[in-house]
């Protein structure tokens, strides 16, 4: 990366705490009590959405004068880039993309969405998923991940935890059935992270505290179990024979127990706040007990928000049928299975639509959390919530069905306070391009930078990584 | 949570790193007469340099799978045999010196990491790089000041343990038969919890969070332990799984009515209460008796709970009782003795060793987690005997451990009793009858690696194969790996019966189970006319009304969903259809044999397309697996490994040569290539997902190779396919004496040491008739087994 570049980068760095090189650019923006504030949210689509989703008419014709062919009705063209450098859209026309429309209908959101076309991943291996290969730019092997994943790392800087009870808030819906998706992120190689799939269980996790009676019931009797967990560890502990790396086993178990029972007082410090963003519970709305997916995701999405808005934790990841569960049926749309859909799409227009509708209704989602947060003032720093949080959106797979892992389409949202430009859409070069093709470390290398870590590798790509650090043209 | 398994030595220096270029010192060290560094105070040698030179070796040639161990690649460049490098002949280039004190530049060594040993010198070390790494000037400096390789202070050096880098004839040479293993404490593992709290597998319970770090065996124990987040969504499932002590219906109310009062009761006697702990404790979480502390702790949270109780208990305890009895169960479920099984042992007294030996408890618990992934005595399960034997104390008598494990280990039994609660009934009818110990058929997915088979994308699974334009091939693949039409069997289970079957029957006539499991022809299969009238014909879809026409099949009807099962035989090569009574099938001569030629294995074992690169991974599996060879990691790779575009005229075969074997960077490549592709080569004849080539892109299927590299010499030569490989390996004591390290490892949950070797030899002894069960029950009647060592006992 040009020196011109990195200091364009500093320039536009991120204000999280931490960033303290910064000095009297923090001073000015945050008051002196309150650090700045930092937020992450990660929604995946698993097995691929269309690029053509995404895709405006002043991008498509920028991008038409530039490729082999004329994008016409392709739903992917990772193999079509002719172009050397990135190629920078304004977007002004947001509402002529087909899965864009909610994000144009709010001015406030609109300005602070990009697209992002052109980035790879090999490293995730392409295929039907490349599980948390995406997310951690390293490949999964065996269904283990071969390292941590971009938002376990981000919740990993004290810049971005604060004082949040949570680390990580990691929440999906897939037809599994399952309570729990090993399959997307990890907090380190071999270790993955699980992703609750029953919005009730999130629910009673993240509100218990000030949910219905029952929830609250809950809550109260969880303080008694870790209470006697710790207890009984601690006896344990007392009179345990065995060598040190043994009893270091028990130790960690009594020092989980801690860390819950820290969390959950931390919890009901945060509890006058927390009812009044507390969102309905599964006793009060049907949502949560849907069978369609696309519905529970929704519901996911809104608890996501609601722990953002009262502070239980800086990053989030949602995701709808990721870790390998792409085979979903969204009976409120059509009542055929995605793969199905993907694979007959061709023959089948409707199909096509049928998948579009999913990621409209999924950038819906987006837009709902996106124009809440737009809508609440950041406490201790100006603007919004949404200036001190980006949202990404992509997938696990890849620009097509089966896919080469050639192409991951990314909408950004938010994060005009951490330096995150806004109302455009960047290309750029292909692979075909080689040492100006970029891949998708670089954008989580920029993430990092906006939380204001100097992160110019990540994940496992070794020889194969292009170009080391942040995507410039990402930030303002 | 997991931590690295790492081994720590005594090194012989302090650590002292420098990065590439960096300048020669000006003021050399001071040396002694030997020329070796020694203190600037003038007492003893220098530690300046060795330790990192001993660090650099452990980092990235002589440990985690890499080449230069004992027994491996020559040389040896574990700390201990660092003093015999000085002086000693290259065998790469005889005329050169492997190490000259104070001499990097003539030190054949330091050339090879420096890339300097010259077009006549191989391959760059380590082996995969494609520059020099950053940190070799830490040879550098440590040849310069001397090599010295003995030191005052020695710190540790810490090197992760390979046991594949221990001499195998010296790991079955027994020498001192006393011995024992570390005690330790187990945690639960995820199918434990699903299983013994009475549910199966798919349930919710199963979803537990105890997942296992991968790339290990499931039954390892080291550094495993609870995170917060695990934790955390272990309380969370915790309701969803605890029905037997706190239900009607859960198990306890009607399997042992003396805890009724504790549901019933208006307010519970203190000798129910008592009662009531000391049954669940028992049977339903500890699986052990109590001590009196916690039976204390539990009792104080029954009393507290029943306190709290304003109303009645409700009609058999479906009131506020059901709410107690499930603080009461929840809080058990997470007492460290039970998410933390103990094989801590008892001191024996008067043992030489100071050695403990298991309790009665203890190993009731160690032994049915040889069985399975129930608990003893656990409640409406089927180790009450093992329960027994440990309450009346006779478990410690090698007869009882020899009898339990007969009473457990399998049989015929069409109804699956290993499968009972785990899938649903309707499958079981499509199940072969023979089964084995839940732990051993684990053991067999786990060491053969093809559960992946149900997961592994494939692209026109039967590419190349006589089947590649027959209809329906997709779908039909596809049920053999999620197994959801026809309640048919996936590929997965079909190996898995096919092995019980070579188990149990080789177990009753006698026939040697290793070499049979690479020999057979006998499988098990999907019946493909689940969906077909056959007593229907038909020329067009006219003649089936509400059906199609299958020519493919002989001219049946297919019933709707036929699509998904119709196919399901072509994998295996066969022309006729598999009915349900035909599933066991004898596969046609010269096209499969053992389990090796299997579509589960291979397809596991395979990418996804069917010029991919199978051979690699293939050939990686029986390197490590039949052989105990490591194969250098991923992680050591250091050059762009990039095979050549899929191309109509290249098949897998040519990919791999162009790329990797005559490519440019092909004496780098070859240095861990060299170890897997000729072992690979010979499965060719079978493309990604295990069908039979037909074609392969426009030449005929090629399965030759020569071996030339194997420890056991005896295999070594041409091969022509799979075939002639498999058989091979099925008469390779070597290979075999392998595959018991693999059954010691998983049984155990640990890697063997040489401290093992007198328990690896009488393995090896009882398995001389080919009988697995003999062999794990010398296991677990052995002292390694059964004793236990605070400290320095084999881990």
């Amino acid at each position: 990366m040009s020196s011109m570049r990195r200091r364009s980068i500093l320039k536009g760095l991120g204000v999280c705490a931490g960033a303290s090189f910064l000095g009297p650019l923090v001073s000015r923006l945050v008051s002196a009590d309150t650090p700045p504030v930092c937020r992450f949210v990660f929604v995946v689509d698993g097995n691929g959405f269309d690029a053509s989703t995404l895709l405006t008419d002043s991008a498509r014709a920028a991008l038409d004068a530039t490729m082999s062919a004329p994008l016409g009705a392709s739903r992917a063209w990772s193999r079509s880039y002719r172009h050397a450098s990135p190629l920078v859209v304004p977007a002004t026309d947001l509402a002529t993309a087909s899965a864009l429309g909610s994000l144009a209908a709010d001015g406030a959101v609109a300005a602070q969405t990009s697209v992002i076309y052109g980035l790879s991943s090999k490293v995730a291996g392409g295929g039907h998923s490349g599980m948390h290969g995406v997310l951690a730019s390293a490949r999964s092997v065996g269904g283990s991940p071969g390292g941590p994943t971009i938002d376990a790392h981000l919740a990993g800087l004290s810049a971005v935890r604060a004082t949040t009870p949570r680390a990580t808030l990691r929440l999906g819906a897939d037809t599994s059935g399952e309570p729990l998706n090993f399959g997307l992120c990890a907090t380190q190689r071999d270790r993955a992270a699980p992703v609750m799939l029953q919005p009730g269980s999130a629910f009673d996790s993240l509100f218990g505290v000030v949910g219905d009676d029952a929830s609250m019931a809950a809550f109260a009797r969880r303080r008694d179990l870790l209470s006697f967990a710790r207890a009984d560890a601690n006896a344990a502990l007392a009179t345990f024979p065995g060598n040190s790396r043994e009893r270091r086993k028990l130790e960690t178990y009594l020092a989980s127990i801690e860390e819950l029972s820290r969390r959950d007082e931390r919890l009901v410090e945060l509890a006058p706040s927390l009812v009044s963003v507390r969102p309905p519970g599964p006793g009060e709305d049907t949502d949560y007990a849907s069978n369609d997916p696309l519905v529970r995701f929704e519901v996911q999405m809104r608890l996501a928000t609601a722990a953002l808005l009262g502070e239980l934790t800086h990053v989030a990841v949602v995701g709808l049928g990721t870790g390998g569960a792409f085979g979903i049926t969204c009976p409120s749309v059509i009542n055929v299975d995605r793969h199905q859909l993907q694979h007959e799409g061709g023959e089948e227009p409707t199909y096509v639509d049928a998948l579009h509708e999913i990621t409209r209704r999924q950038v819906a989602a987006i837009g709902e959390m996106a124009s809440t947060l737009a809508a609440t003032p950041e406490v201790g720093a100006d603007g919004s919530m949404l200036d001190h949080t980006v949202i990404v959106f992509i997938s696990d797979n890849g620009e097509q069905h089966h896919s080469r892992a050639e192409e991951f389409p990314t909408l950004l949202v938010g994060g005009s306070a951490l330096g995150l430009a806004g109302g455009q859409t960047v290309a750029f070069p292909g692979r075909g391009a080689e040492t100006a093709h970029r891949q998708v470390s670089n954008l989580w290398n920029t993430l990092g930078h906006l939380a204001g870590e100097d992160l110019n590798e990540f994940g496992e790509e070794g020889i194969t990584r292009i170009a080391a650090g942040p995507l410039a043209e990402l930030m303002s | 949570m997991s931590l690295p398994h790492r081994l720590v030595l005594l090194a012989p220096a302090l650590a002292s790193v420098l990065t590439l270029g960096c300048p020669e010192p000006t003021d050399p060290p001071p040396t002694d007469d030997a020329g070796r560094t020694v203190d600037d105070a003038g007492g003893g040698q220098s530690c300046e340099s060795t330790a990192g030179a001993v660090q650099f070796f452990a980092n990235n040639c002589a440990s985690n799978g890499a080449c230069h161990v004992p027994g491996a690649q020559f040389p040896d460049l574990t700390s201990t045999a660092l003093p015999s490098l000085v002086g000693a002949a290259s065998r790469r280039a005889p005329a050169e010196r492997l190490v000259v004190p104070g001499d990097p530049m003539e030190s054949f060594l330091f050339l090879k990491i420096a890339d300097m040993q010259g077009p006549e010198g191989g391959a760059m070390m380590p082996i995969g790089s494609a520059e020099p790494l950053d940190d070799i000037g830490t040879i550098e400096a440590w040849i310069l000041a001397g090599a010295p390789t003995d030191c005052d202070t020695p710190p540790p050096v810490e090197v992760p343990y390979d046991p594949n880098g221990l001499d195998q004839g010296e790991l079955f040479t027994c020498v001192t038969p006393t011995t024992s293993s570390t005690a330790r404490v187990r945690r639960l593992e995820r199918r434990q919890w699903t299983h013994q709290v009475g549910e199966g597998r798919g349930s919710d319970a199963d979803q537990n969070p105890f997942d296992q770090p991968a790339g290990r065996y499931t039954t390892f124990t080291d550094d495993v332990t609870i995170d917060p987040e695990t934790l955390d969504l272990f309380i969370l499932g915790l309701p969803t799984g605890i029905g037997p002590y706190t239900l009607e219906h859960g198990g306890a109310y009607y399997g042992d009515r003396s805890t009724n009062c504790a549901f019933n009761d208006a307010r519970p006697s203190d000798a129910c209460i008592d009662n009531f702990i000391d049954q669940l404790l028992l049977h339903g979480v500890l699986f052990r008796h109590p001590t009196p502390d916690e039976h204390a702790r539990l009792r104080a949270v029954f009393v507290a709970a029943l306190d709290r109780e304003s109303g009645g208990p409700g009609d058999r305890g479906r009131g506020e009782r059901g709410v107690t009895l499930r603080a009461v169960s929840t809080s058990a479920w997470l007492m460290t003795g039970a998410l933390f099984h103990s094989e801590l042992g008892e001191p024996v007294e008067g043992d030489p060793f100071d050695r403990r030996r298991l309790t009665n408890d203890e190993l009731a618990l160690a032994l049915a987690a040889t069985l399975g992934t129930h608990a003893p005595g656990q409640l409406g399960g089927v180790l009450a005997d093992v329960r027994a034997a440990a309450d009346d104390g006779t478990i410690q008598e090698e007869g009882t451990l020899r009898a339990l494990l007969a009473a457990h280990r399998g049989g015929t039994d069409p109804t699956r009793p290993d499968l009972a609660g785990d899938i649903d009934g309707r499958d079981i009818p499509r199940r072969g009858a023979y089964w084995i110990a839940p732990r051993t058929a684990d053991f067999f997915r786990e060491y053969l690696g093809y559960a992946a088979s149900e997961t592994i994308f494939k692209d026109t699974p039967a590419a190349t194969s006589r089947w590649a334009d027959t209809p329906h091939i997709g779908p039909s693949f596809s049920n053999l790996q999620h197994g959801f039409y026809g309640y048919e069997t996936t590929l997965a289970s079909q190996l898995d019966d096919t092995i019980a079957r070579i188990v149990v029957e080789s177990e009753a006539s006698g026939a040697d189970v290793f070499r049979t499991l690479f020999t057979t022809r006998t499988f098990f299969l999907a019946s493909n006319t689940g969906y077909l009238d056959l007593t229907s014909t038909c020329t067009t879809n006219a003649d089936c009304p509400g059906g199609e026409c299958v020519a493919s099949v002989g001219g049946h009807c297919g019933t709707p969903g036929y699509k998904s099962t119709i196919q399901t035989h072509r994998p295996y090569g066969l022309e006729e259809n598999v009915t349900p009574e035909g599933r066991w099938v004898e596969m046609p001569e010269g096209e499969r044999a053992g389990v090796l030629t299997h579509p589960a294995w291979l397809g596991a074992h395979g990418g996804n397309f069917e010029d991919d690169p199978s051979a690699i991974y293939r050939g990686h599996w029986i390197r490590e697996h039949l052989f105990c060879q490591s194969v250098p990691p991923l992680g050591l790779v250091r050059v762009d490994a990039v095979l050549p575009e899929h191309d109509e005229a290249l098949s897998a075969r040519d990919r791999i040569r162009i790329g990797i074997e005559e490519g440019p960077e092909a004496r780098t490549c070859m240095g861990c290539h060299s170890q897997m592709n000729s072992l690979g080569m010979p499965f060719e004849i079978y493309n990604h997902a295990g069908f039979l080539r037909e074609t392969d892109h426009g030449r005929a299927p090629d399965g030759s190779s020569t071996i030339d590299n194997l420890p056991d010499v005896s295999l070594h030569g041409d091969v022509t396919d799979a075939l002639e490989l498999t058989q091979s390996i099925a008469g390779s004591s070597y290979a075999r004496r392998c595959f018991l390290r693999h059954v010691f490892r998983y049984f155990m949950g640990r890697d063997e040491t040489m401290a093992d070797a007198c328990v690896l030899a009488s393995m090896e002894a009882a398995f001389e008739g080919g009988s697995l069960d003999a062999a794990i029950e010398t296991l677990v009647t052995s002292d390694a087994f059964l004793y236990r060592t605070i400290e320095g006992g084999a881990r």
